[in-house]
């Protein structure tokens, strides 16, 4: 059940071709799995896990949103790429304070792990990318 | 004495985050343009690369933006 699992998801995976979209997609699925994972430790490390994950996945999309509403060949690229750092950075102040205020019982340990390993899927994803490229690119040398 | 201790640290760690992402972005977009100047064909997959890489950059302040707010609101 496993294997078909991870056999659709990295099929699916494969259809993606944006390659912010693969990333807010890996996010998604690192969440969920750290947050099933998180369930032997008790319902707070569950939650506060899925709240990391939610907290970083949020403006992640929020970002590729408005990365997919640019118009090809449009002159205001840096602008777009700012204002949606901004918008990512107030989202995720603001959900942060929400949750600070409002969950009184959090496993700070998961609810940080979680939220640390999720945003550094940004640099994880688009290196084994460019790695898998790399391997193909010299077994395409070799033979 | 201790409160304020905590939101002196608190502010510290946003500034000092601050300061490192705001070079980082800083140099990214220069080079963005610099790049898009020279093959102006190349925009999209050069903004495709920038976003990815703002958002690396972004993280770093961001998750010291979660661990500051934290001190603040939750200790």
């Amino acid at each position: 059940m496993i294997e078909a699992l991870f056999s659709v998801l990295s099929k699916r995976f494969g259809q993606i071709e944006s390659p912010l979209e693969r990333i807010v997609f890996v996010q998604f699925l690192s969440t969920l799995a750290i947050g099933v994972l998180s369930c032997f430790f008790g319902l707070v490390a569950a939650y506060s896990a899925l709240l990391g994950g939610a907290i970083s996945l949020l403006p992640a999309y929020i970002l590729l949103r408005r990365y997919n509403k640019l118009p090809v060949g449009d002159d205001s690229g840096l602008k777009q790429a700012v204002t949606a750092e901004l918008v990512r950075l107030s989202l995720s102040v603001t959900l942060f304070i929400a949750t600070f205020v409002l969950v009184e019982r959090l496993n700070v340990l998961f609810f940080f792990g979680t939220f640390i390993g999720t945003q550094f899927i940004f640099l994880v994803v688009p290196v084994a990318q460019a790695n898998r490229l790399r391997n193909r690119y010299r077994k395409g040398i070799s033979s | 004495m201790e409160q304020s201790l905590i939101l002196i640290a608190g502010g510290i760690l946003m500034g000092l985050g601050a300061i490192g992402s705001g070079v980082g972005i800083g140099m990214l977009g220069g080079k963005y343009l610099e790049g898009v100047a020279r093959q102006p064909e190349l925009q999209p997959m050069l903004m495709t690369q920038l976003f990815i890489s703002l958002a690396l950059v972004d993280a770093v302040p961001i998750i010291a933006v979660g661990i500051s707010l934290y001190m603040i609101f939750a200790l």
